[in-house]
């Protein structure tokens, strides 16, 4: 069944279409990568899906949440699907247990006894259990955006956005992230990752997604559309890349 | 242009000698310096001395330049302490000039000792005042920079009256808004504010300009937190008023703590206005005592009274700023 439903949706920038006509569906247990060039509305499709930023026009459904509705209960859809951003965004007043304990407190109002002994437990699965005391700032790029993987899973989502989480890292953290998020896939948790990780793309993703002017410009399973991609744009961008990591 | 300008002020090879000419002398800093030599002239004397030795000595350049380097040095010094002995000076004349009077009207032990007491216990009423108009500062001064961040189109009207309630107040002398909200209020005999005594509408004047300064430091405070805060609150279900509460406000504080404990200083010192609705406050009471001593011993005894608390806060208030950039210095 069909749990992310996003069809034909328009969204604009002041003149620029970044959206320009999308449509995208994910079923429940897939890992659905989006690759494309930067500006490619990657991340700006992430954020539409979570209600983040409005829509001109077109229509997003998640799980029985209609996120395009007027009137859509954002706040319940939150609640639903949680999103990891690039640059962690970590709150630096709170130490990691406090960033991962804050929503399910606040927002599904557990105790704060229960809310900390379950973010223990998340911050014990991302292997950051004797860090939980200590605050963003005295925590690596890696360890700060596994920390915002837990906050993601503190409030128990059906499906998790994952905006090019590994793209602020410096090269040696990059690894310690993907574990994780390979590790959520396996376990069958729903994914829509926006990713420049090529190869980590073909090992964890169910379907593989390639935008391009604001579309959905070719989709397929990962062997194919890596091995044997069917567009003349989608090649060229493929090739662009290996190129570039040659040199 | 000769070979010998471009090699320098002192010709590197005899052959240049010919071509060498010295600089002209500026005459200003030497007078300067003169006048500072006659000041005070150790500093002066080794200017001069090294300037000497600088210009005749048949040594190495290098060592030449090092005294022209040390003649530098010591005119500067030279001009600082000259600087200080005339600040010193002037104070020390206008002490003792006309026969210590100045001395004797405003540091006069005994109208001191007679007075002080007196001071003190009325500084307390500025100190209550001060404290009291700071809380309900801080609380409406939050309160306007909350309504006027408000978001969305139903709030506009919130937004509009937060805005030109601020700009007005801003824009008002402290001694009028004293006048129109202080004195005023109580002579409308409206229910509530007819009952008001003074010291609750000095009160409430303070809070109602004071509070339109607060919202905009609290303001500059809450937009100074990254919107991606906010974006991440609002991820994990955050409503806006959770997100302000829990996430933006937090931060927000912590950045504006500094300015915020200058605004004290302020309130404090406005506090003195209040005198003006007839209020017993410290600087009202030194006026009396002025009057009745005919000595003006009773401002210098107010005068420290504020300056004991208000230069500790200023020092606290630079100790935080320092702090606070080291640490971003550390990263």
């Amino acid at each position: 069944m069909t749990f992310i439903d996003v069809s034909d949706v328009h969204k604009r920038y002041h003149a620029a279409d970044v959206l320009d006509g999308i449509s995208l569906k994910v079923d429940r247990h897939q890992v659905a990568c989006l690759i494309g060039a930067s500006g490619s509305g990657k991340s700006t499709l992430l954020r539409c899906i979570n209600g983040l930023e409005a829509i001109q026009s077109g229509y997003i459904r998640v799980g029985n949440v209609i996120v395009s509705e007027e009137l859509a209960d954002h706040n319940e859809l939150r609640k639903r699907v949680s999103i990891v951003f690039q640059q962690f965004n970590l709150f630096p007043h709170m130490s990691a247990l406090e960033n991962v304990s804050l929503g399910p407190r606040r927002v599904l109002g557990r105790p704060k006894d229960d809310a900390e002994q379950e973010a223990q437990v998340l911050l014990n699965r991302v292997g950051l259990g004797n860090k939980s005391r200590r605050y963003p700032d005295a925590l690596s790029g890696g360890e700060q955006q596994r920390v915002a993987i837990a906050r993601a899973l503190a409030m128990q989502p059906d499906a998790l956005l994952l905006d090019e989480v590994t793209s602020a890292l410096d090269p040696e953290l990059v690894g310690e992230v993907l574990q994780i998020v390979s590790e959520l896939a396996h376990e069958g948790m729903t994914m829509v990752l926006a990713t420049h990780e090529m190869g980590f793309a073909r090992d964890v993703a169910t379907t593989v997604h390639f935008l391009a002017d604001g579309v959905v410009h070719e989709s397929g399973p990962p062997e194919q559309l890596f091995e044997d991609p069917q567009l003349p744009k989608t090649r060229s961008f493929l090739k662009r890349l290996t190129e570039a990591r040659r040199i | 242009m000769s070979s010998g300008h471009i090699a320098g002020r002192w010709p590197a090879e005899p052959s240049q000698l010919d071509e060498y000419q010295p600089p002209a002398v500026p005459r200003t800093p030497v007078a300067l310096l003169a006048a500072s030599t006659v000041a005070f002239p150790p500093f002066g004397i080794a200017a001069i001395w090294h300037a000497r030795r600088a210009g005749t000595a048949l040594s190495p350049r290098a060592e030449r330049l090092h005294h022209a380097a040390r003649s530098r040095l010591f005119a500067w010094y030279s001009f600082g302490a000259a600087f200080s002995i005339a600040v010193g000076a002037l104070l020390v004349a206008i002490f003792v000039l006309n026969d210590f009077r100045f001395a004797r009207d405003y540091f006069s032990i005994e109208h001191l000792a007679d007075s002080l007491p007196r001071l003190i216990a009325a500084f307390w009423k500025n100190l209550l005042a001060s404290v009291v108009a700071y809380a309900t500062s801080l609380a409406w001064g939050l309160v306007l920079a909350l309504g006027r961040g408000l978001p969305g189109p139903a709030a506009a009207p919130v937004r509009w009256l937060a805005v030109v309630y601020i700009d007005i107040f801003r824009g008002l002398p402290i001694l009028l808004t004293i006048l129109i909200v202080g004195y005023g209020l109580p002579l409308t005999g409206l229910p509530f504010v007819k009952d008001m005594d003074t010291f609750t509408a000095g009160v409430a004047a303070m809070t109602a300009l004071y509070g339109a300064y607060l919202a905009e430091v609290f303001r500059s405070g809450i937009e100074g937190v990254h919107q991606s805060q906010t974006m991440a609150a609002r991820s994990i279900g955050l409503s806006y008023v959770q997100t302000m509460r829990f996430v933006v406000l937090p931060q927000a504080v912590v950045t504006i703590a500094p300015p915020l404990l200058g605004w004290y200083i302020s309130i404090l010192k406005d506090t003195s206005l209040l005198s003006i609705l007839g209020m017993l406050e410290a600087v009202n009471v030194a006026r009396i005592s002025v009057i009745n001593q005919n000595n003006l011993s009773a401002l210098t005894g107010v005068a420290l009274c504020f300056l004991v608390v208000t230069i500790p806060l200023s020092r606290l208030t630079d100790y935080f700023l320092a702090r606070r950039a080291r640490r971003r210095a550390g990263g």
